[in-house]
């Protein structure tokens, strides 16, 4: 061994020390860089085989920059990351239907149905008094407001939902052509040799950061290169990388109708691309199920109240001695489309506080008796019974058309009397039957001070009307079911939160795990500059020692 | 061996429990500003679906003792009415008891019967309370005063003999005498009804004058059926018809007009219909009408869930059915004896007005039991408001004590976790290299 060779070991130690400063700068300054992982350099002792000693030190040898990582935590933190992600859009999506419902509290819908059903009860008090009516049509309409700006609110957050997917669309593509990018970036560097350490930590975040949208798997190729796959379709091979894209298609919505929503397609192949976890599942989920579900509870209980609501009050009396009117229009079963009928909504007395019997029909009477020699014809003289016609329901058909009711047409309707007037009579005397098709009331008009219907109405609030038992039969009242409605939205709610709450937990112990591995620790890279800065002063005086010997050497020539 | 423990973990660490802790001060915090337990649903889920049930119970309650209260009102009407008709009856009665005696002469009975008559308005007037706007014995028809003192009018005109009005059936010329005509209500109108025109029915005696005729000798009347008899035994002669002994009575047009009006006058029509010159037969009577329309219906008010309370009283109820014995009948009788100074006919008039008596005080009965029903439902209601008020507070109230330990036991933890986290941060080797 030459003193040439002792100078040899001292400069490697002195490379080495300077190499592992540096990594310990490059460490310290990215302790705050997200998904950084610590770098080690791993040093060997170099030997050579001396002929007398054997086996002999000949300084040190880099082996690698080494790169703290564990790829199994990596994929469980991924896993972990994508249940996070569907859950916490779910999440979103329920505490908005909760703040849409705004329960329990004094502007809900539950107590404004509660105003309304007590409305018809001070109706019922107080039968002829205006301003009792006037009451149930003002509470009917702040209802009917409630309901269409739920369906409303709902419905706008649901299409919503559209412009949620293409920003994840968007951030997806954005994501895996880095993620594309950074594979050549890894392939390259590695064939230079060495390890490509920086851009593998920005891709494993980046894959990462993709997880919490999609689910994603990920395989390496000797290139280091990764195929990136989601619910099995190739997002990213080593030469490939396929756009996702947005589609529509048309399907049936819970009410029957046709509606056309934004889907997800593969850029080359077209299919349709369903993901099996991440936020943007929580996203189609939200907009697919989750939203329409509580519409469909608005639209049942809308539709069972309505018809519940008109059936009592059709059979009705109002103050103008009518029966037949409807309270709401017969057309609006839904929370969106539930109205109130221009009839009551013009005029409260059109209320049927009054309580009639049933309404039969529609009966079709054919009947020969002409007006020839009076405009009248008293519908009373075919059965006693048909009087009080239900309000609108007299169609007339003679000689194949159509008789048009209203003064200055065909006839005229006394409702209370069944007594039907005809207009210019003379042209319907020509021996033609006449087809009357009605419907009317069993019991006449019991007097202004009735109230039995707006109590009838205001009972429908105890009535069964929804939900189904074992036997087919309903059993919840409209608020029983709007309470059970809103308790399961918050049970829903509560288990979302609860698993947001514990997957979150749980991506923070597997990021503590990894930080232990990966993370940097300051007092350990400080400990490490100390260390290797002694090591480096001590490789330098060990050169200038060498050199001592080398002079003392010479001096002797 | 401890696991590495780096920067970031600690620092991680130190954020997430200082944001988990002041994440619960916050919600300390808003159940302490507002009150509330449960802001949302997902706060508490099967609370809320009670909560909304007793929410929803409770404004049902405060509606039921709404209606309990109104009904109540209602109620003390009809007793403080049925209390007044009462007292009247009595006194009808007292002044008939002593009236019957025989020692009374015709004029001391007279004066009675004005005293009677005056009872009677009383009565009429009663049997028309009104309460917010409604009659309390008209049923559900309550925009209609159940009895009314009505004046009646008719003229029985011999010159004309056609008859046009179906309901007629006055005098006709084939009639002999005696013979009995029902006098008519003419007011009201048929149309909408096939029923003819109601009788005119308890006719105030006193109160009926016959032109030119006299009472007992041409005619009798009974007073509470409605019809006059004229008398085979009558010998007046009537200008325009003839002795009404010998001459056919021919069939009359009788108009009604609630007052009448001279010879002359459009408002008689045809000129047939007018008054002869010389006179003819003048009806005037007043009588007490029912209105036509159906009193009987039943006003109710929901006292408990699925629980009516009947409030109403009916006109038939108090004052007895159209179609049997009524407590008009009885003071009509009444009058009609003291009337007639007839000793029999008064103490038949008192039968009566101890039935009206006795119908009314079982009217007021009942109306009392009902009374009694109400205030033990309003109990009962106003215990159960307090009950549900108590549970719905319990679910959604916060309960201060524990929630304001709760925040100053959190308090304390975040304000630790803050003074931890800042000197855990802190220290590094550099400070000490």
């Amino acid at each position: 061994m030459s003193l040439f060779g002792s100078f040899n070991i001292g400069t490697r130690g002195l490379g080495a020390s300077q190499l592992a400063l540096n990594i310990t700068g490059q460490n310290i300054s990215n302790a705050n860089t997200e998904g950084y992982s610590r770098k080690r350099l791993e040093l060997t002792a170099d030997t050579r085989r001396d002929r007398e000693f054997g086996e002999m030190g000949s300084g040190v040898s880099i082996e690698k920059v080494a790169r703290a990582q564990d790829e199994f935590l990596e994929r469980q933190i991924r896993g972990q990351v994508t249940e996070k992600g569907f859950f916490t859009s779910l999440d979103e999506t329920l505490q908005r239907i909760e703040n849409i419902f705004t329960e329990p509290s004094d502007a809900g819908l539950n107590i404004l149905m509660d105003k309304f059903w007590a409305s018809w009860q001070d109706l019922a008090n107080n039968p002829a008094d205006p301003a009792s009516r006037e009451v149930v049509r003002t509470t009917a309409l702040v209802l009917e407001d409630k309901f269409h700006t739920l369906a409303s609110s709902l419905e706008e957050y649901r299409a919503s939902r559209d412009d949620a997917i293409e920003a994840e669309v968007n951030s997806i593509n954005g994501i895996t052509q880095e993620i594309f990018r950074l594979n050549g970036e890894v392939a390259i560097g590695e064939l230079q040799g060495g390890e490509a350490n920086d851009s593998r930590d920005r891709r494993d975040f980046l894959v990462k950061k993709l997880a919490l949208i999609i689910d994603v798997d990920t395989v390496e190729d000797a290139l280091g290169r990764v195929t990136l796959t989601t619910a099995g379709n190739v997002l990213v091979g080593p030469s490939t990388i396929i756009d996702l894209k947005l589609g529509r298609e048309s399907v049936l919505a819970g009410y029957g109708e046709q509606i056309s929503k934004v889907n997800i397609i593969f850029a080359n192949t077209k299919k349709v691309f369903e993901p099996r976890g991440g936020s943007l599942k929580g996203i189609l989920e939200s907009r697919d199920e989750v939203v329409p579900k509580y519409q469909e509870f608005l639209n049942s209980m809308a539709g069972a109240f309505v018809k519940e609501v008109n059936k009592i009050h059709e059979n009705g009396y109002n103050l103008n001695q009518n029966t037949g009117v409807s309270f709401f229009t017969k057309e609006g079963l839904r929370a969106d489309t539930l109205s109130i009928s221009s009839s009551v909504r013009d005029d409260s007395t059109n209320i049927a506080a009054a309580q009639g019997g049933s309404t039969l029909g529609p009966i079709t009477e054919t009947t020969l008796i002409p007006p020839n020699t009076s405009p009248d014809l008293d519908l009373r003289t075919i059965n006693p019974a048909y009087r009080d016609l239900a309000l609108g329901s007299v169609s007339i058909e003679w000689n194949g058309q159509k008789l048009q009711e209203g003064a200055g047409k065909d006839y005229v309707v006394d409702y209370e009397h069944g007594v039907l007037h005809f207009i210019n009579y003379s042209k319907f005397s020509s021996g033609q039957p006449f087809e009357v098709t009605f419907r009317y009331n069993t019991v006449g008009f019991p007097g202004p001070g009735d109230g039995r219907n707006a109590l009838a109405i205001a009972k429908i609030r105890d009535k069964l009307a929804l939900g189904e038992d074992a036997i087919g039969q309903a059993n919840k009242s409209i608020g029983d079911f709007y309470a059970g409605s809103i308790g399961v939205l918050g049970i829903e709610r509560n288990q979302a939160k609860t698993t947001v709450e514990t997957r979150e937990f749980l991506v923070e112990q597997f990021e503590a795990r990894k930080q232990e591995i990966a993370g940097v620790s300051l007092d350990e890279e400080l400990a490490n500059m100390i260390k290797f800065e002694h090591t480096y002063q001590a490789s330098a005086r060990y050169i200038t020692v060498v050199n001592q010997m080398l002079e003392s050497l010479l001096s002797i020539v | 061996m401890t696991g590495r423990i780096t920067f970031t973990q600690i620092n991680t660490q130190v954020q997430n429990n200082i944001q988990s802790n002041y994440a619960k001060l916050a919600n300390f915090q808003e159940q302490l500003s507002s009150g509330r337990r449960i802001q949302r649903p997902s706060d508490a889920p099967v609370d809320v679906t009670e909560d909304l049930q007793l929410r929803s119970n409770l404004v049902q309650m405060e509606q039921f003792s709404r209606n309990i209260n109104d009904g109540q009102a209602y109620l003390s009407i009809v007793e403080s009415t049925l209390s007044s008709t009462n007292n009247l009856y009595q006194r009808v009665r007292e002044l008939g008891i002593s009236a019957s005696n025989d020692t009374n002469t015709a004029t001391e009975r007279t004066y009675s019967l004005r005293e009677v008559r005056v009872l009677l308005d009383q009565i009429v007037s009663i049997s028309n309370t009104n309460y917010k706007g409604g009659f309390i014995f008209s049923g559900t028809e309550n925009g209609n005063p159940p009895f009314e003192i009505l004046e009646g009018a008719e003229l029985i005109d011999s010159t004309d003999n056609t008859a046009t009005n179906t309901t007629d059936t006055f005098l006709s010329p084939t009639d002999t005498l005696p013979k009995t005509i029902q006098i008519w209500d003419r007011n009201y109108t048929t149309s909408g009804t096939s029923s003819g025109n109601p009788r005119a029915k308890n006719i105030i005696p006193d109160t009926l004058k016959l032109t030119g005729l006299t009472e007992g000798t041409d005619y009798s009347v009974d007073y509470v059926k409605g019809s006059i008899t004229f008398l085979a035994s009558a010998t007046t002669f009537v200008p325009g018809i003839g002795n009404l002994t010998q001459a056919q009575i021919q069939a009359a047009d009788p108009l009604a007009f609630p007052a009448w009006p001279p010879v002359g006058d459009p408002a008689w029509g045809a000129a047939s219909h007018q008054p002869q010159p010389g006179g003819g037969l003048r009806l005037n009577y007043e009588w007490i009408k029912r209105s036509e329309k159906d009193l009987d219906g039943i006003v109710e008010r929901e006292i408990e869930v699925n629980l009516v309370g009947r409030i109403n009283t009916t006109a038939s109820e108090v004052f007895g059915k159209p179609t049997e014995e009524t407590s008009w009948d009885g003071l009509i009788t009444l009058m009609e004896g003291l009337y007639e100074n007839s000793s029999a006919v008064i103490n038949e008039g008192i039968g009566g007005v101890s039935r009206a008596l006795e119908r009314t005080l079982s009217a007021q009965a009942t109306a009392g039991a009902r009374t009694n029903r109400f205030q033990t439902t309003m109990e009962r209601n106003e215990k159960a408001y307090i009950e549900t008020t108590r549970l719905q507070s319990e679910i959604e109230d916060v309960d201060f004590a524990k929630v304001i330990s709760d925040f100053m036991l959190h308090e304390s933890v975040y304000t630790a976790s803050l003074q931890s986290g800042a000197r855990v941060i802190q220290p590094t080797l550099a400070s000490f290299l």
